[in-house]
């Protein structure tokens, strides 16, 4: 890898996420504090005082103030930008479906943190799993350098495809977290990601009056969220370009089917197990694969596939990569009365011969270990879902 | 590997302490993760920080379980969690206590040798500064990095802070690397 130790730094990817935003040019950030997104905020309001950064900075009364400005302001023809967890993102919802259904290029980091009730503020992916159906791209970081760069992939693919895109990072896990980090300069960001231009009719201009967010009738309504549904799914193909880009240019490295921007495979090709997962836990599931396949038979050796965009989601990937193999899905969050978000999206993926282990771990920042894993890993496959 | 866990009370600048020392091994040329964890924060919690040095990247995300290294910035927390949880047979640990050593052990549940007393509190002129000597001391018993990355690492983390902070805090780190 041509990014050595000097261009990393120690930082968290709160420090990572507040230095890449204010070095991609953007117009208007718009939020609201709650904790463990809080140092990502506090981190922008600061950087706004350096006399290169001209973005503005709306400290919103509500979350879903924060969001309902930067919906405004990506109406206006901004590059905008907010963040929130939890509570505060089920505060947002109702606008976070408008932004969806409205094409609208907004880029939201979501610090992932478990659901009320009861109270808690660690993490979990509950909160981001609520926006599924938003009409939103939604990414998930391993670390505090990927999350810097999926927030520039972010940008660069909401525009281009019109579509608002989340990047989630786990709580505390990341977000408070010290880590080295490589976090492009601005000019070097600005080669991948040129300043914002919108296409003229895809925002409000008085000199080109357009209308937007109107009502639109029975007849025609659906073909919006056709379209919306449409833009989503065909969004793969680019997602892989862009992110093969963006690998060559910071990396040097070209992107491969085992690597890019939907999934990462890690282990074996050969293996008989595959886990599933999605954030920072890849992290800890690879040292724990590392250890397994040392001292395990090449016959029972396990890998990871990790998922880096929950939307769109890798359907063709999930069901090549796994087949032949047992399936250890390991979710961070829950739906009440059926299987768990990340398990329905694997089962719908593959054949329904596939042996399936759900597995539900780290809820409200339960602590995930690699002997943790190990013991995924050694699961049979059953109706019950198996709590870590 | 090594692993590190720093025990403290919220308010004390712990987190710093933890940021700081991970910032020093990282520099002095390993690679380097360092992460707190939180109770319910208020002042006067116990808080836990954790860091990971290394020659490879460092992956695993996990709480540490079976520290290489315990540091105690405060006797006080003796009487309130078992910090010597999980210690292995070689694990040091080190304590902030002006209380003789032979005195504290009784109170720890490890043996003797492994316990590395330091008066912090008494080479340094404010109360504040305590967190600063212990983590040069810490450095330099542990061999987790130069005196001059200490100094750097302080340095670059107190960098909003008033000149005269970042001055006695690189004395203070300085002296406790001196070990005195």
């Amino acid at each position: 890898m041509p990014v050595n130790k000097n261009d990393k730094q120690l930082l968290n990817a709160s420090e990572a996420i507040a230095l890449v935003i204010s070095r991609l040019d953007v117009g208007v950030v718009s939020a609201y504090p709650i904790t463990p997104q809080t140092k990502i905020v506090e981190g922008l309001a600061r950087l706004q005082s350096d006399k290169n950064n001209k973005y503005e900075f709306v400290r919103a009364e509500s979350e879903y103030a924060a969001a309902s400005i930067a919906l405004g302001a990506s109406a206006g023809g901004a590059r905008a930008y907010t963040a929130t967890s939890s509570q505060g993102l089920l505060f947002m919802l109702e606008v976070l479906y408008n932004i969806g259904g409205l094409r609208l290029p907004v880029v939201m980091t979501c610090a992932n943190r478990a659901i009320s009730a009861p109270l808690n503020i660690w993490n979990d992916h509950q909160d981001a799993f609520a926006m599924r159906d938003a009409g939103w791209l939604m990414f998930f970081a391993e670390s505090a350098e990927e999350a810097a760069a999926q927030h520039i992939l972010a940008y660069k693919l909401a525009e281009k495809l019109q579509l608002p895109a989340n990047v989630n990072v786990d709580g505390f896990i990341l977000t408070h977290t010290s880590e080295p980090a490589f976090i492009p300069t601005a000019a070097q960001i600005k080669k991948f990601l040129p300043k914002f231009k919108p296409a003229s009719a895809t925002h409000l201009n008085i000199k080109h009056p357009v209308s937007i967010g109107h009502l639109v009738l029975p007849k025609d309504y659906q073909s919006f969220r056709q379209n919306l549904n449409e833009a989503l799914a065909d969004s793969a193909t680019v997602i892989n370009r862009e992110y093969a880009l963006y690998q060559k240019m910071f990396y040097k490295q070209p992107a491969s089917d085992l690597d890019n921007g939907l999934i990462e495979y890690y282990g074996p090709s050969s293996a008989k197990t595959v886990i599933i997962a999605m954030g920072s836990v890849s992290g800890t599931i690879k040292t724990a694969l590392d250890e397994y396949n040392r001292r395990t038979l090449h016959l029972k050796k396990a890998a990871l596939l990790r998922i880096k965009t929950f939307r769109p989601f890798p359907i063709e990937a999930v069901k090549q990569l796994t087949a032949g193999k047992k399936i250890v899905i390991l979710n961070k969050g829950l739906s009440p009365g059926s299987l768990p978000p990340l398990s329905l999206e694997v089962a719908s993926s593959v054949s329904p011969k596939t042996e399936l282990v759900h597995a539900v771990g780290g809820l409200g920042g339960r602590d995930i270990t690699p002997d943790g894993i190990i013991k995924l890993l050694n699961l049979k496959s059953k109706e019950k879902i198996f709590f870590l | 590997m090594i692993e590190i866990r720093i025990h403290g009370l919220g308010g004390q600048g712990v987190v710093t302490m933890t940021e700081i020392l991970a910032l020093a091994g990282y520099r002095s040329g390993r690679e380097a993760q360092s992460f707190p964890v939180f109770g319910p924060e208020r002042t006067g919690a116990p808080v836990t920080g954790f860091i990971r040095l290394d020659d490879q990247p460092i992956r695993v995300r996990s709480q540490i379980y079976e520290p290489d290294i315990i540091v105690v910035t405060d006797d006080k927390l003796l009487a309130k969690i078992d910090v010597a949880q999980g210690a292995k047979p070689n694990t040091r640990l080190i304590i902030a206590s002006a209380v003789p050593c032979s005195e504290l052990a009784q109170k720890i549940k490890l043996k003797t040798k492994h316990i590395i007393c330091f008066n912090a509190g008494a080479i340094v002129a404010d109360r504040r500064l305590a967190n600063s000597a212990l983590l040069g001391f810490v450095a330099k018993t542990m061999k987790l990095a130069s005196l001059a990355d200490c100094r750097r690492a302080v340095k670059e983390k107190l960098k909003d802070k008033d000149a005269q902070i970042i001055k006695a805090n690189i004395e203070a780190v300085t002296k406790g690397y001196a070990g005195k």
